[in-house]
């Protein structure tokens, strides 16, 4: 841990942390390029890097990224990426009552907050939770992979169903190339260079970079109308005073929800920041109203989202499994660096994940500071016309996916997937299931083919049945996939009381 | 794009992409094997699934409109004081859920049986057939799209499963 500690302090580990968060802050800052993209399309040119360097650019990305995003929402009442939604929701009334400064102050210090609690318990359950993933074999690891796909198909799309069909999708792209044992080609249809399969960085830059960036061609309604916003001395002080007497409990509060969401696989940022708005909104008693320019808002849903997102990385680097889409990205990135997120990385590699892990903390700082010094900068961005975005990303595509291997296949494949989940969206399925299929598929066809070779010796049902670990992940798969009906019902139910209750007063 | 029209459009897809996904992978003997095409049934079951609740969606609703249809003059019956019945609520649309629900088991049946006397391709043309007989016909569309096409699935997913999987020999 302390060589990590040591590692994330050098000055060019320092540099590339930099980098890293002033493409965040830029990407962040505009509204349709969202977080997960801006990664997937980073993550080509981190392969000439140190994994140490390579990641703690990532880190700074990711980091920024999740700051920047409230810039428009503050601004323009348009989120920069979808984290940043409950953001709106006060910090758009207070721009309009011009206090725009105030809000982003309140942004910066929120992101701060959130990015050391997330950090914070990164360092703290990532221990535990190596220790439990050590006990783990090939039947525990399929269930784990399935009920993280699951999850993430239940939460992401509309449908259970649509959910779990963009799942498999993905699972059978990742079959594409040579088989995981004994190198037969499958689905290769006799193409030579199919055999590498499509590279996981490839796919995920056609599934969220093509893809938004064909969401962008088709949206050509762009909001450019900043509030008027004004920057006034002493505003930073008296909003940084009145956060550290005032928030104390709503940082907390925020905190641990966004923590405890962003563990969880598929749930993420978005919801991390909606439900802790909403119980910052239940607990508020002041003035003014949560909606009507409240600076709490601001805060919960920032300090939610920021810590969502730095915990999102903890069953990624524990146990092989993204908890979000972004996390996703993260783990291609690993891959590509020849390494294996799990718990046999902490065992392996200890000073690239503690190097990683300090980053994470390290860009919420960097953030912070950028956002102080480019606030000019970012206002004016916002206002950047969608056709110069997507000109750029559609390059930063192609350059991106062909770099990795100089393969065709890998550019074709971005392609394919590109178009291909822009038009599943059509119907109803989300790009991340897809993207974690792709992600998944090796880890769980790997799990799967051990512990069929364990069950041939014995037992199907005993292997993948009866072992405490698995049954628990088969209970919470079962429960990922009811809960959609599960909660409606919860909700109608409380609803019909509510009505009740009001017929009873009246 | 319609709700329903969408699920359909998912629903096939995912049906033609599982099954192209077992017709392009070899043997389940082999190990290699075995994930690509456990990955396509669950696809395909997903897709069968999908196309079902879509075709139950659209009748409940067919039944539901024909229902508040069929209500509508009973009003003025009860108005007028004349002993009729008057049907209970969603009376008429169980009626019609059940038809729809037994349309769709005969049509699998049907598949099923074809599928064993004449063969798979001929179970297919035939659906093929009807499919385009029900479009000239100029009924509402979309359930019996979804019928047939939950159908071609469900046939799909039989075939797979004794022809592919099992290894039964099947006529045709």
């Amino acid at each position: 841990m302390l060589e990590g500690l040591i590692t994330s302090l050098s000055p060019i580990a320092l540099m590339f942390l930099l980098i890293g968060s002033l493409i965040g802050i830029v990407v962040g800052a505009l509204p349709g390029l969202t977080a997960t993209m801006s990664l997937a399309l980073l993550v080509p040119f981190t392969f000439g890097l140190e994994p140490e360097l390579g990641l703690m650019m990532i880190a700074g990305l990711l980091g920024s990224s999740m700051f920047a995003d409230a810039v428009p929402a503050v601004l323009i009442n348009t989120p920069g990426t979808a984290s940043a939604m409950a953001t709106t929701f006060d910090g758009y009334p207070l721009t309009r009552q011009g206090q725009g400064q105030r809000a982003l102050v309140g942004a910066s210090a929120g992101n701060l907050f959130g990015s050391l609690i997330g950090g914070v318990a990164l360092l703290l359950l990532s221990q535990p939770l190596v220790e439990l993933a050590l006990s783990f074999g090939g039947s525990e690891y399929f269930w784990l992979g399935v009920f993280a796909l699951t999850t993430i198909g239940a939460l992401s799309a509309k449908s259970v169903l649509l959910g779990l069909m963009g799942g498999a999708i993905g699972l059978l792209v990742s079959a594409i190339g040579a088989g995981a044992t004994g190198g037969v080609a499958r689905y290769t249809f006799g193409i030579p260079n199919m055999l590498g399969g499509i590279h996981v960085v490839a796919a995920l830059i056609g599934i969220f970079a093509l893809r938004q960036a064909l969401v962008m061609v088709e949206d050509r309604q762009q909001d450019t109308s900043v509030a008027t916003y004004r920057k006034e001395r002493g505003v930073v002080v008296e909003t940084l005073r009145s956060i550290a007497f005032t928030q104390r409990l709503n940082i907390g509060r925020s905190g641990v929800i966004g923590t405890i969401i962003g563990i969880l696989p598929g749930a993420g940022p978005p919801i991390a920041g909606l439900v802790s708005y909403n119980e910052a909104a239940r607990w508020n008693r002041g003035e003014p109203a949560y909606g009507e320019g409240n600076l709490g808002g601001v805060i919960a849903s920032e300090v939610a989202n920021n810590s969502a997102s730095t915990a999102s990385l903890i069953p990624l680097l524990t146990l092989g499994v993204p908890g979000s889409a972004a996390a996703a990205v993260v783990m291609g990135a690993l891959f590509a660096q020849g390494l294996t997120p799990g718990a046999g990385l902490y065992e392996q590699h200890p000073e690239v994940v503690y190097t990683f892990v300090f980053g994470t903390i390290w860009a919420g700082i960097t953030a912070c500071a950028l956002a102080g010094m480019l606030s000019g900068v970012l206002i004016r961005m916002v206002t950047i016309p969608y056709h110069y975005l997507i000109a750029t990303v559609l390059l930063l595509c192609l350059v991106g996916s062909f770099a990795i291997r100089n393969n065709p296949v890998d550019l074709i494949g971005m392609f394919a997937l590109g178009l291909g989940s822009y038009l599943l969206g059509k119907i109803g399925i989300a790009p991340a299931p897809i993207a974690l299929g792709v992600i998944l598929g090796p880890i769980i066809e790997d799990a799967y083919i051990k512990a069929i070779a364990l069950a041939d010796a014995t037992s199907v049902v005993e292997v993948f049945f009866t072992r405490p670990i698995s049954i628990v992940f088969i209970c919470l798969t079962v429960l990922a996939m009811l809960w959609p009906w599960l909660s409606a019902h919860l909700m109608k139910r409380s609803a019909a009381r509510i009505r009740a209750a009001a017929a009873g007063d009246d | 794009m319609d709700q329903t029209l969408r699920k359909v459009v998912a629903g096939l897809f995912s049906l033609v992409l599982g099954w192209a996904g077992v017709l392009a992978a070899g043997t389940w003997e082999d190990p290699v094997w075995r994930f690509p095409i456990s990955v396509s049934v669950v696809l395909m079951l997903l897709g069968g699934v999908v196309l079902f609740r879509s075709v139950l969606g659209v009748a409940r609703s067919r039944g539901r409109q024909q229902d508040s249809n069929a209500q509508e003059p009973v009003v003025e019956v009860a108005d007028s004081s004349v002993d009729e019945p008057v049907w209970s609520d969603g009376a008429l649309a169980h009626r019609r859920v059940a038809l729809e629900v037994g349309v769709v088991v005969c049509a699998v049946s049907l598949a099923i049986v074809l599928m064993f006397s004449v063969g798979f391709l001929i179970t297919a043309l035939v659906l093929v057939a009807l499919l385009a007989f029900f479009l000239s016909r100029d009924l509402e569309p979309r359930p019996v799209i979804g019928i047939v096409l939950f159908t071609v699935g469900l046939v799909g997913s039989v075939y797979l499963l004794f022809v592919e999987l099992l290894n039964v020999n099947l006529p045709g």
